[in-house]
């Protein structure tokens, strides 16, 4: 009883968890764009994060090495730094975007200046990291981040053509901008594949000092978990759908998506809507944060660690404030956060190879993971997605450039 | 300014003027919050004041430009009835007003 | 005592822990003595941002722009090879460890920053 309590605690944070910054911007674009023509692309985003955070949850179990552990033993030190340079600067991009997402929800809800609001987002990611026992974290944000299940409400309020719906589950392209519609494939596959979050469920794995027994519970909270939040990304794809596609409505703004529950579902529905935002991006934003520090500090063998205190990892701790600061510095300079967003999905998506197949090779290692290593199952989703990946990492530029961002 | 370029800020002034009408009307029946609405129709009326100077400034061939012409007045009309909104962001009544104006101007 | 290479090749970038457990840093090259058995045997591991030298052009590229000093822990201290290379005592009597030690200064006197 206790154990099916767990598991559901576990899915309902990882559900509030899953969305963030990009899964809105790209999801409620493509919605707008090409109604519900790209469903498809966010099922494929959902199967690829479920299939490399349970290898890489279970890689971090098994073996005891996190991802960044991982990537400097098998990449050695000059390919396994460039990884991380990479990797890091993608981290920042992602915080910066979480940050500035941060604020406009706040704007919404206060109407206060931006730029101000941007110190008090920083501001108070910095005390509740320093604050929170790291279990309270990822339940606070995940639990309250649930509040977005109102898109969900509002789409079907709205009365979807659920045929139209259904359709959009089969791979089709109706459209005569096949740059846009492919850049748009992209950017969802890359929006539900976002690094960090493989990062940090990987050291969390290890700091909440998981056995392998509780590898079963973990499968069942990563693949229930991650497919109900991709339930969340059809909600916002739907709305957007309903509501700005027959309206050649282009949506440009946080606001936009806020209206998106407004329309339907009226002033609570706004309000639900912003503080789910608030909530999903703002743990977003420290996941990415810590992700940042795991890295950093796995890759160098320093101590690392949320359950640490701050005296016990130091350089752990300043490793997170340091990107914390820096990813303020980006955002303050009054770029538009919702153009950096686009930014750092797709550049996410480049970057992504280089850390997972050193997990898929690692979780084929018999060596490091015993019985628990790759069986058959894993392994087609693993190749299947490491395809997926590898195509998708080297269309993301040149469909970027073709596609104008998504502009045509 | 091409073809494409003309219709692109046309279409963005309509996206801002069709946006603009269902926030309007959020506003007309007392569903929204005021700093959301204030904040929003903000966020609208630049994106429509972005098209109208894009528009108003560009250079167009000879075929085009009364085209460009009619688009530009349709998103300055817009940026106004956003501006509009913006100023008077918890008042049913105005946002009645500019939800039927900005609904004309979405077509 | 010295160990032979291809295991020791096998801890190449892997996590050190001290006697306590401690993270106290990464294998970042290892010292190779004489030839015996047809190959050199492995005499230390070398720890810190000097050694990155012998880890190729990049490695090159990280030593010259960072700072440190390169640390020798002989293979004689290695206790077990699991997850990471465990060592035998407490990582301050190797001198590792070190760079945690500055950091620590800037971090304590934040109020709530532990004990």
């Amino acid at each position: 009883m206790k154990k099916i309590f767990e598991i559901a605690l576990g899915i309902l944070a990882a559900i509030g968890g899953f969305v963030d910054i990009g899964d809105i911007v790209f999801n409620v674009a493509a919605g707008a764009m090409f109604q519900y023509q790209l469903l498809w692309a966010v099922v494929i985003g959902v199967g690829a994060i479920i299939t490399y955070s349970e290898m890489c949850g279970r890689v971090a179990v098994v073996s005891q090495r996190a991802a960044f552990d991982a990537v400097r033993e098998r990449l050695g030190f000059g390919i396994g730094l460039l990884a991380l340079v990479a990797g890091q600067l993608v981290n920042l991009l992602t915080l910066a975007a979480e940050i500035g997402g941060i604020a406009l929800a706040l704007q919404l809800l206060a109407g206060l200046p931006f730029r101000v609001l941007l110190v008090l987002a920083v501001v108070a990611l910095g005390v509740v990291i320093w604050v929170l026992p790291f279990e309270w974290i990822e339940r606070v944000f995940g639990y309250v981040g649930l509040t977005l299940l109102v898109f969900a409400v509002g789409a079907i309020k709205l009365h979807p053509d659920w045929g139209g719906v259904a359709s959009g589950f089969v791979p089709h392209a109706d459209t005569s901008d096949l740059a846009v519609y492919l850049f748009f494939v992209v950017g969802l596959i890359g929006a539900a594949t976002v690094p960090y979050e493989v990062y940090f469920y990987s050291s969390g794995a290890i700091e909440e000092r998981w056995t392998p027994k509780d590898l079963g519970t973990n499968k069942a909270n990563a693949i229930i978990g991650y497919s109900l939040g991709g339930l969340l990304s059809f909600a916002l794809m739907i709305t957007a759908a309903e509501l700005f596609y027959p309206r050649a409505i282009s949506p440009e703004t946080l606001g936009s998506v806020a209206l998106g529950a407004n329309v339907p579902l009226g002033e609570i529905g706004l309000l639900l809507a912003i503080i789910g935002i608030l909530f999903a991006v703002g743990g977003a934003a420290i996941d990415t944060a810590f992700s940042g520090a795991y890295n950093v500090a796995q890759f160098f063998g320093w101590e690392w660690g949320k359950y640490r205190t701050a005296v016990e990892a130091p350089r752990f701790t300043l490793a997170w404030m340091v990107m914390l600061v820096l990813g303020f510095l980006i955002i303050v300079t009054g770029v538009d956060p919702i153009q950096v967003t686009e930014y750092s999905v797709i550049f996410s998506v480049v970057a992504l190879p280089a850390t997972y197949i050193p997990i898929l090779l690692v979780a084929n290692d018999r060596a490091y993971m015993g019985a628990y290593g790759n069986g058959r199952v894993a392994n087609v989703f693993g190749i299947f997605y490491l395809v997926v990946i590898l195509v998708v990492a080297v269309a993301a530029i040149p469909l970027m450039i073709v596609s104008n961002m998504g502009q045509g | 300014m091409t073809a494409k370029s003309l219709q692109q800020q046309a279409d963005a002034a309509k996206s801002a003027a069709a946006e603009g009408a269902l926030l309007a009307d959020q506003v007309a029946r007392d569903r929204t919050t005021e700093p959301f609405a204030r904040i929003h129709s903000g966020e609208l009326a630049d994106q429509a004041k972005a098209a109208a100077q894009s528009l108003t400034k560009a250079r167009a061939p000879a075929t085009l430009e009364s085209k460009r012409r009619e688009a530009a007045a349709a998103a300055r009309s817009t940026f106004t009835a956003l501006e509009e909104l913006h100023r008077a962001p918890d008042d049913q009544t105005v946002a009645r007003r500019v939800e039927a104006r900005l609904k004309q101007l979405s077509q | 005592m010295s160990g032979p290479v291809d295991l020791a090749l096998g801890i190449l970038d892997h996590q050190l822990l001290d006697g306590e457990g401690r993270r106290c840093g990464n294998v970042d090259d290892l010292e190779l003595g004489d030839v015996r058995e047809g190959a050199p045997h492995v005499e230390a591991i070398l720890v810190g941002a000097p050694a990155w030298r012998g880890r190729g052009l990049i490695g090159r590229l990280a030593a010259a722009l960072a700072r440190g000093r390169t640390v020798r822990v002989p293979w004689s201290e290695v206790e077990k090879l699991d997850s990471g290379v465990r060592l035998k005592n407490p990582a301050r009597e190797y001198g590792l460890g070190g760079g945690d030690e500055r950091a620590r200064k800037l971090v304590a006197w934040i109020p709530g920053a532990g004990e």
